[in-house]
């Protein structure tokens, strides 16, 4: 199983007891599957496909977190567990991320999440600029699907011709199963760990 | 900018850092653009740059430097953008945050966006798969200790211990990290990043302290922000946790004063650190930062000889003196 669990402690709580967010199992499942999916379209090895698999879970985190941000006050109750813990925990799944990538030596890939983290938090300063009153929030699933896709496709030194194909295999992928990761809503970490263990995550 | 920084060498390399600050915030991105330049333009000590410029200076690698000192920057200017939307602070530098101006979320993608730069920064430097992963290591660290600073709002019951594990991840360790990565990436041995990861630790500690004492002596004109912002939001700092160590009269009224979060409003947060300079929480604490001065002085001196060393020595008299 890959090092997901520890990253969603801290301290002696974890990410379920201090955020005001819903969590579903699918989103932990998603990103990893996805890469080893694609891992074996690109014949890569297993285990290096799914640490991009995690890295991106990682981001996915990180993103979903800062983008759920919601226009609160202090005075508001809530406050907390709905900004100023996602500010907070967002960046540390960023920072673990980047040790992960370290840890896993997958700086290749490093230039092609930093793109998606300018495109991402661009799309969302262009939606706020537009809709400032609005709740909606770009989607950026579709923008990770692709970048995965591109990470394998530099981790393998493939060349443009490959990196299309995982590009096209990915988008499908997000399609036949994207609609499906909010099914069970996840609130602990031993519901987590049960799931990630049963997929062998 | 402070006194320290005018040192002979260091000047010249910050007003380079400066220029290069300015060419990374050019994003493409108008609105982004707009908000990190103002930002920059708010001003600040650039207290890392010039960690980083001094650390290297000792390998004669002041001007390699000068992109590494820049993300440093970057790197702290991102988690005061943030900082601000978790403290919901108006003001910064006695001009509006941007969440202030343009809501939470605005600010936190902003912040994001500029820290991107700073790590696209870092990747392209000497030594760059060591140097992400001392970011890594800080930014985990910084986020933890945030997260620990929110999670003991008002707690009266918290030790110097508590303290120490706060600020060392909320300031000293990006100050020792400035005087580390610029040591590994002008090529240090590992006794000599040691050192420096130590004098930068040190003199972090004694900055954030002395920032403490700052923020409940000096009057709100020369912060930039309200006198007493952190105990009014409920974040104990030294000076406060080593009043509450004592037994005085006024005690009960503090405590009191904290457990209803200051529902007065200012005039309750001006008392209460009227108790804490009467008991003198001020003076006790700057025992605090003069030790740490000290240790990262005994550190300064076990480096070799090289030309700033003198200088830097009897620069640390100038963190002592600073007066915002």
């Amino acid at each position: 199983m890959l090092n997901l669990i520890p990253a969603l402690r801290i301290k002696d709580v974890t990410i379920f007891d201090l955020l005001n967010q819903e969590f579903y199992q699918g989103e932990f499942l998603f990103f990893p599957q996805l890469a080893a999916y694609l891992g074996k379209v690109a014949a890569i090895p297993e285990m290096d496909a799914r640490e991009i698999g995690m890295l991106s879970e990682l981001v996915y985190l990180y993103a979903k977190l800062h983008i759920s941000l919601q226009e609160k006050s202090m005075a508001d109750e809530g406050f907390c567990g709905s900004v100023q813990m996602p500010v907070l925990i967002g960046d540390l799944f960023l920072g673990r991320f980047y040790r992960f990538l370290a840890e896993s030596e997958k700086e290749v890939c490093l230039p092609v999440y930093m793109d998606f983290m300018r495109q991402m938090n661009g799309q969302q300063v262009d939606g706020l600029l537009e809709h400032p009153r609005t709740e909606s929030r770009t989607s950026f699933c579709p923008l990770l699907v692709r970048k995965t896709a591109e990470a394998m496709a530099v981790f393998a030194g493939a060349q443009a011709d490959m990196q299309q194909t995982l590009e096209t295999a990915a988008e499908q992928y997000r399609q036949q199963h994207w609609d499906s990761v909010q099914g069970r809503q996840v609130t602990s970490l031993s519901a987590l760990e049960e799931c990630l263990q049963a997929e062998e995550i | 900018m402070l006194k320290i920084f005018e040192l002979h060498g260091i000047k010249e390399r910050l007003s380079e850092v400066e220029q290069y600050l300015e060419q990374a915030l050019d994003f493409p991105h108008p609105a982004i653009r707009e908000s990190a330049l103002n930002t920059l333009h708010a001003g600040g000590k650039r207290v890392r740059p010039a960690f980083a410029i001094m650390t290297a200076s000792m390998f004669h690698n002041e001007k390699n430097i000068v992109p590494l000192a820049a993300a440093l920057e970057l790197v702290h200017m991102a988690s005061l953008i943030h900082d601000d939307v978790v403290d919901q602070a108006d003001t910064r530098r006695g001009k509006p945050t941007i969440n202030a101006l343009y809501g939470n979320r605005y600010a936190i993608h902003v912040g994001d966006y500029i820290l991107t730069r700073a790590i696209s920064i870092i990747q392209q430097q000497p030594n760059s798969s060591r140097l992400l992963q001392i970011m890594a290591e800080l930014s985990i660290e910084m986020s933890l200790g945030e997260v620990e600073q929110l999670r003991s709002t008002f707690d009266i019951h918290q030790t110097v211990e508590d303290y120490n594990y706060r600020i060392d991840r909320k300031t000293a360790l990006l100050m020792a990290t400035s005087c580390q990565a610029a040591a590994v990436a002008s090529g240090a041995t590992e006794a000599e990043i040691d050192i420096f990861y130590k004098i930068g630790y040190n003199l972090g500690m004694e900055f954030q302290i002395r920032d403490d004492i700052l923020d409940m002596e000096q009057d709100s004109k020369k912060l930039g922000k309200p006198a007493g912002s952190d105990l009014a939001h409920g974040i104990m700092t030294l000076p406060t946790i080593l009043v509450l160590q004592k037994e005085f009269p006024e005690k009960a009224e503090l405590i009191q004063l904290i457990q209803d979060r200051f529902s007065g409003g200012q005039q309750q947060v001006d008392r209460a650190i009227s108790i804490i300079i009467e008991q003198g929480g001020l003076e006790d604490a700057a025992v605090y930062a003069e030790g740490y001065l000290k240790q990262g002085a005994v550190y300064i001196s076990q480096l070799p000889d090289f030309s700033l060393k003198k200088l830097l020595l009897h620069g640390v008299n100038y963190l002592r003196e600073r007066a915002y």
